[in-house]
């Protein structure tokens, strides 16, 4: 592969562009979309926020690429040091809510504190999933080390006092776009759930525990990974809303479930990247062409993502994103007209292809002593207007945590998933961020 | 541990309804556990960071300031203007009176926010009272208002509270109101070129006819989609062959 190997030499400037899968998102941020995502660790004590804000403050220097604030060029947004200083803050209800982003001072990620549970809740525009667990994991491990804990810098643990490197905050799209690729072909309009809005500044969660073991145990006796065997589900999930949706009895005017599986591109492109790096596959099953077994949806998705998960096919995607923000016509829209645009794109390009997400980070990897003293990790996504109910997944030792964000009242969703695992014979616990009592309340 | 009998699934000691499908967790005496410290997320709702997050009330005083500041201002240059360059008040009254008309129009509803009928008594007499003084500060006395600004203003304003009256009594809103301020419209109009026929000496409805005639039918499609259509009729039974 003829990669464009062009590693830049210095220290992080002062000020840089955000990288191609950020570009557009200062466009469509808002109280509706706010692009924010959040990790949040349980610990076996409560939370010393002396002792948090301290490990805040220490491991500041080692990311001066996530201590920016996002300011507005007449071209482009950019992201500048930002000064500002940093610490916890206490945790809400309904949490990854949009910070003024774009005014002085502010960041664009945040840790909050509530008893023995440490948040981070980080925007897209800085960094995705993978760059914000290495964040999680060196916060902790310095939050341990300053109680004294002997931490081990392995697994994602970065030592605070090292420098920072060059390559940690490259733009890896554009290391790895192939000028001249094919754009990859043009999508339809996927079906979104329906479904009444919550007022906006607030979201529902639901987040579900299961046993790792159980959950592989099951995949594997179906012969797909467990990311495809709760693909599949949440797909079956959908179509069974589809089914009941009185807009769609018209089988032939249905649009497909299409399903958007995030993957972490480090895994196949090299890089040590601490920016966005990651690309989406796109199982679908047309309903048009009848109800579809959970074996057949299951099928589709294996084979989907492997063939989608080629790196001639992602480069791609690559290619077309990068290309599309180099080409003159573009850059020299001025930003309002290019903020205009952009948004027309995310919702062509990205929303409304989807009907529903799900990410899954895998373990989250904790090296001990760390692991010993964290009882359980979450990954918490926010859901968009048209993708009304999204889903990410995390696990620690042998708890799998899946959890929705959703920004409309029926839990449908969630309430057809969680027990269509039960019915295949898994345990799951549930938590919600929105009790019976909000509810009544509220209504 | 408590489960929900409904979807099978687990909850906390504590928990009164199943978050998925808000059916009642019956505690039993095996699940007699010692309940959760704290909810899974706080009572906090409002994010501690967010310094600027202003409610509805502080956004409508923040913005009632800044038009009274800007009016004033303007007010106030315009008074100098004339002053130094006429060495008296001659057209400058003219702006001064327009520019307090604007301030009452656009501050008036977000001082009065949510009482729409005092927003309308406060606007209506400002209305007639401001065509009045650009008549007078003419200098050639009443002249245009009596005959024309005073019973048109007065027929716009009757229109407005006519239809806000309507609108207001409806109990379900959607496309009656389209309609009922079709009517109004069309109404007005026919009144207008009343006005302005029997100043001339006549009273010949020409175009405003044609212009009720596109609205009114027009109108009674949109009240019979509301009424009917909309509610939930059966078309099969209002259009059956």
């Amino acid at each position: 592969m003829d990669i464009d190997e062009k590693p830049r030499r210095g220290p992080m400037p002062p000020w840089f562009a955000l990288d191609h899968a950020a570009i557009i998102y200062p466009a469509v941020i808002s109280d509706r979309i706010t692009v924010f995502f959040r990790l949040q660790a349980t610990l076996d004590k409560p939370v010393n926020v002396e002792i948090l804000s301290k490990a805040m403050a220490n491991i500041a220097k080692r990311f001066p690429h996530y201590h920016v604030e996002l300011r507005r060029g007449l071209f482009w947004y950019y992201l500048e040091k930002n000064p500002e200083p940093h610490g916890p803050i206490a945790d809400s209800r309904y949490p990854m809510q949009k910070p003024g982003i774009g005014r002085r001072g502010v960041h664009l990620y945040r840790v909050r504190a509530y008893h023995d549970r440490v948040a981070l809740e980080v925007c897209h525009i800085i960094t995705d999933g993978s760059g914000g667990l290495i964040l999680l994991k060196t916060l902790l491990g310095e939050y341990f080390r300053l109680q004294g804990v002997d931490v081990a810098y392995v697994d994602g643990v970065l030592d605070p006092d090292s420098e920072p490197q060059e390559d940690e905050w490259e733009d890896a799209f554009a290391k790895y776009s192939m000028p001249g690729y094919p754009a990859p072909p043009h999508e339809v309009k996927a079906y979104h759930i329906p479904g009444t809005h919550l007022p906006v500044r607030t979201n529902r969660i639901v987040t579900g525990y299961l046993s790792v073991k159980e959950l592989l145990e099951l995949s594997r006796k179906h012969g797909a990974s467990a990311t495809e065997y709760l693909s599949a589900h949440y797909v079956a999930a959908l179509q069974d809303i589809q089914d009941a949706d009185p807009t769609q009895r018209n089988r032939r005017r249905r649009r497909p479930i299409k399903f958007e599986i995030p993957a972490n591109m480090r895994k196949i492109f090299p890089t040590n990247t601490l920016r966005n790096f990651s690309l989406f596959m796109m199982p679908f099953v047309d309903t048009r062409l009848g109800h579809w077994k959970f074996e057949e949806i299951l099928h589709t998705v294996k084979h989907s993502m492997a063939l989608q998960l080629r790196p001639k096919e992602l480069l791609k995607t690559i290619t077309r994103n990068v290309q599309a923000a180099r080409s003159i016509f573009i850059r020299a829209l001025p930003l309002p007209l290019k903020n205009a645009f952009m948004r027309m794109l995310y919702s062509a390009l990205g929303e409304s292809l989807f009907s529903g997400l799900l990410t899954n980070l895998g373990p989250a990897g904790f090296p001990e002593p760390i692991a010993g003293r964290v009882r359980k990790v979450e990954v918490l996504v926010t859901p968009s207007p048209f993708m009304k109910t999204t889903a990410a997944m995390v696990s620690h030792g042998d708890v799998a945590a899946i959890s929705f964000g959703s920004n409309i009242t029926e839990t449908d969703l969630e309430r057809i998933f969680f027990r269509r695992l039960v019915k295949a014979g898994l345990h799951v616990k549930i938590e919600s961020n929105v009790s019976s009592h909000d509810e009544r309340k509220e209504g | 541990m408590p489960y929900c009998s409904e979807c099978g699934v687990e909850v906390d000691a504590g928990v009164e309804a199943c978050p998925l499908c808000k059916a009642p967790i019956h505690r039993s005496a095996e699940c007699d556990e010692a309940v959760r410290p704290h909810a899974a997320y706080p009572d906090r709702i409002i994010d501690p960071e967010d310094r600027y997050h202003l409610t509805a009330t502080e956004r409508r005083r923040i913005a009632v300031e800044l038009l009274s500041l800007a009016f004033g201002l303007a007010g106030a240059v315009i008074i100098l203007v004339d002053l130094v360059v006429n060495q008296r008040l001659g057209w400058s009254l003219y702006a001064l009176v327009s520019v307090g008309f604007a301030w009452l129009v656009s501050a008036m509803p977000l001082i009065l926010y949510g009482k729409p009928w005092l927003v309308f008594t406060v606007l209506a007499p400002a209305l007639p009272l401001f065509l009045f003084l650009i008549d007078v500060f003419d200098g050639r006395g009443i002249g245009w208002f009596l005959p024309y600004g005073f019973p048109i203003a007065g027929a716009g304003l009757a229109a407005v509270a006519s239809v806000g009256a309507v609108v207001g009594a409806s109990r379900r809103k959607g496309l009656n109101v389209i309609a009922t301020v079709f009517l109004g419209a069309a109404i007005f109009m026919l009144i207008l070129e009343g006005i302005l026929d029997l100043n001339r000496g006549g009273l010949s409805p020409y175009w405003s006819a044609i212009a009720a005639l596109a609205l009114a039918p027009t109108a009674v499609v949109l009240y019979f989609l509301h009424g009917r259509v909309l509610r939930g009729a059966d078309l099969r039974k209002v259009f059956r062959l």
